[in-house]
């Protein structure tokens, strides 16, 4: 079974200081098999990508595709 | 003189005492006049392009990386003849071009100004795209190399972040224009001697608005015009205040960004990511 989870990273910038990021690791039988790190900063709405992908069981081979759209307008 | 320099059209009686709707009178202001080695590499060159920023601002981006100058009270006033005599000082250190930036406001200056000297330099109008065509009409023949931005092709977020609902048709035209005056890139021995460049800063938050961008670019000008692609947007200004635009850009965003712009088969620059730090500011330091 597939399953979506929030990856949180912490970056560092010489402006901005210490920021956290958020990206999605996939995992299949509690087995990390893939990972998009750093998609946004807004916790929120990455969460929102991550339930949305759940609870529509997104293949993982439309993961990319996913992504990319919600990259172009922010929108879930 | 009645204002109606910039599509803003605010009518008001620019003077010394009088300001108009981009916070300056009639007389230029300058914050600084001095080699700049950080614009496009045809731009700068080797000798460093002769940069003249001006103080006021006919936009208000709550981004603005120079809102000292352009929103508050940075800066020298001069007169049109002193603002020449900036131009040979600077034709004397090597520039490879006389470079104005946010000059629009000052259209009148500019032009009284060269009638007392005029460089023998490329002449370079660096500005947000926020331009009359009526205005520029006046720039024919005069001006060698259009730097415009094009800064939104949404103008609800134009609206929202520059306070400017009509910029995505007043840029359009006025960079038709600017084709109009030099359709054609020269460049000699890696130095720009005419043509257009098409500025665009990417925004965090707002991919879609870049790649509108691009597109119309696209669609308007074809390739007449090359496209710099720029990625040192740092929160500046009133950003604090816009919660999507508090941030640097993430590389998935840039990187989207910058699939357009070769998929869409633009010719032109794109900086890298590791752009965005303040050493883009310049200092204002004109006295």
């Amino acid at each position: 079974m597939i399953t979506y989870k929030l990856l949180a990273e912490h970056k560092q910038d010489p402006v901005l200081g210490e920021y956290k990021t958020y990206g999605i690791a996939v995992e299949q039988e509690d087995t990390v098999i893939r990972v998009i790190e750093d998609i946004s900063p807004d916790r929120e709405k990455v969460g929102r990508l991550i339930g949305l992908f759940n609870s529509e069981r997104l293949s993982p081979s439309q993961l990319d595709e996913a992504v990319e759209n919600f990259l172009y307008d922010f929108e879930v | 003189m009645i204002c109606e320099l910039c599509p803003r059209k605010c009518r008001v009686e620019r003077s010394q005492e009088r300001f108009g709707y981009c916070g300056v009178g009639e007389l230029p202001k300058i914050a600084r006049a001095a080699l700049h080695f950080d614009e496009e590499p045809p731009i700068s060159g080797t000798g460093g392009a002769g940069t003249i920023f001006f103080s006021g601002c006919n936009l208000r981006c709550v981004f603005c990386q120079n809102y000292a100058i352009s929103a508050e009270d940075t800066g020298k006033v001069v007169t049109p003849y002193q603002l020449s005599e900036e131009y040979r000082k600077l034709e004397a250190i090597g520039a490879q071009n006389i470079e104005f930036v946010t000059p629009s406001h000052y259209i009148e200056a500019i032009l009284k100004s060269l009638e007392y000297y005029q460089p023998r330099l490329p002449l370079i109008w660096n500005s947000s795209g926020y331009d009359s065509v009526e205005s520029l009409r006046q720039l024919d023949g005069i001006i060698d190399i259009y730097l415009p931005d094009f800064k939104y092709s949404d103008n609800a977020l134009a609206k929202r972040l520059s306070n400017c609902g009509d910029y995505v048709e007043t840029a359009i035209a006025a960079i038709g224009e600017m084709i109009r005056q030099q359709p054609e890139t020269v460049i000699e021995n890696g130095v720009m001697k005419r043509g257009v460049i098409i500025r665009h800063l990417v925004l965090p938050s707002h991919t879609k608005n870049s790649i509108g961008v691009l597109e119309i670019i696209k669609k308007k000008y074809g390739t007449r015009a090359a496209v710099s692609l720029m990625a040192q947007y740092f929160p500046a200004g009133k950003a604090e205040e816009y919660p999507d635009i508090n941030r640097k850009l993430t590389k998935r965003e840039y990187h989207k960004v910058l699939d357009s712009f070769f998929d869409l088969g633009l010719d032109g620059f794109a900086q890298e990511l590791d752009s965005s730090d303040k050493k883009y500011v310049p200092e204002w330091n004109y006295k």
